[in-house]
């Protein structure tokens, strides 16, 4: 085979390589900045990605042929967390960039744990300066038993809450609870419990 | 007499080149049928590598340089195993096709094609749709290509020919394919 025979075939293989279609891939990075874990999906996998931690996967996008295909994919993002209200999201990916979606909370999460022999039936919480009490927070058909513990998402404010127990006349007030984004904290709830700000320790 | 035949030769050479048609090429009248075998390729989100198609035209040469007729085959545009599934994007094309032969040489001719109908999507795929396409359906479209064909033993030829097909999926994009096909091809009165 002489040059020129050499030339034909390795513009035939240029020309077949090309056409065979190009993959497109793009990065993806999903980083926590929120206070609590993130639990969810993220284009369809499970992820759990703790507090100021990444999830980093490579994103298929599909073939293109020259200029004719795909150029991005829009992956979706789907989970919540303690201090993050649930959430349906989604995020461009583009070939050979990465993209970072941020986790940020919204909301305060209350550990909210019965330390009581008897079952909580409801649980309704109001703001500070309102006269009454919102929706059960936990359901219908929802008790919290004795031992076990729900967490109870708040936006920013002060709150009361009011706690149903055992019989249906039951019921106990926790007052003057000061929320922020991102607080995390527990209430080891027994009838009669006064919620005490935490004091930071002292700074040395 | 040696720039006579050079001259008569160069002649010749035009007149094969420019006169539309020449022997043993498909003249006004008659019919071609093609039978194609090609590399199919998804050009699409979540496409993967492309297969095999095998495609069947016929046409009526309406001109010596224009045939319509109909084309139809079955091409796999995205082929994957996974954990022993095939899964894969088939295609039905039925289309209109309209070819335009331009003679090159006595038994060579350029073509462009373009073709219009509908498409008959026969997914088995996983978790992922390709290209938005997750079920069987039928949507319309259309298809343009450029080729080339020799023709050889008087009624008989091999031609190549680069295809790109554009559908409507229902979904959020326009559905692309492309085939590479190799035909044998048929003159018939």
């Amino acid at each position: 085979m002489g040059k020129s025979g050499i030339r034909v075939l390795f513009v035939i293989l240029v020309f077949v390589v090309g056409l065979s279609g190009c993959s497109q891939e793009g990065k993806l990075v999903v980083k926590n900045d929120g206070a609590s874990e993130f639990q969810g999906t993220v284009e369809n996998t499970q992820v759990r990605i703790d507090p100021g931690t990444s999830y980093t996967t490579s994103i298929y996008i599909g073939k293109t042929l020259a200029f004719i295909g795909p150029s991005g994919l829009t992956v979706p993002i789907v989970g919540s967390a303690a201090t993050k209200r649930a959430f349906s999201d989604e995020i461009l990916i583009t070939s050979d960039e990465t993209a970072t979606y941020r986790i940020i909370d919204d909301v305060g999460a209350c550990n909210f744990t019965n330390r009581y022999y008897l079952q909580i039936n409801s649980i309704n919480a109001k703001m500070c300066d309102s006269t009454v009490f919102g929706p059960n927070l936990i359901g219908q058909s929802r008790a919290i038993a004795p031992g076990t513990a729900k967490v109870l998402q708040f936006d920013p404010g002060c709150w009361d809450i009011l706690v149903n127990y055992g019989r249906e006349e039951l019921l106990d007030t926790v007052t003057a609870i000061p929320i922020e984004i991102g607080d995390d904290f527990d209430i080891p709830w027994v009838p009669g419990y006064v919620y005490t700000v935490p004091t930071p320790p002292p700074a040395r | 007499m040696l720039q006579t035949i050079r001259v008569t030769s160069a002649i010749l050479a035009c007149c094969a080149v420019f006169s539309g048609t020449a022997h043993a090429q498909p003249v006004q009248k008659q019919y071609v049928a093609d039978f194609g075998a090609a590399f199919t390729q998804a050009t699409v989100t979540k496409a993967q590598t492309g297969f095999f198609g095998l495609d069947i035209s016929t046409g009526k040469m309406l001109t010596n340089n224009l045939s319509v007729g109909l084309a139809t085959g079955y091409d796999v545009v995205s082929f994957q195993k996974v954990e022993g599934i095939y899964q894969r994007l088939a295609i039905v094309p039925i289309l209109v096709k309209a070819k335009y032969y331009l003679t090159v040489a006595p038994l060579m001719q350029l073509h462009a094609a373009a073709a219009g109908g509908v498409y008959q999507m026969v997914p088995h795929l996983g978790i992922d749709p390709v290209g938005g396409v997750w079920d069987s359906k039928t949507r319309p479209g259309g298809s343009a290509g450029v080729g080339f064909d020799y023709w050889l033993l008087g009624t008989r030829g091999i031609s190549a020919e680069f295809e790109y097909n554009f559908l409507d999926s229902g979904g959020e994009d326009i559905f692309s394919y492309f085939a590479m096909r190799v035909s044998y091809s048929i003159i018939k009165m």
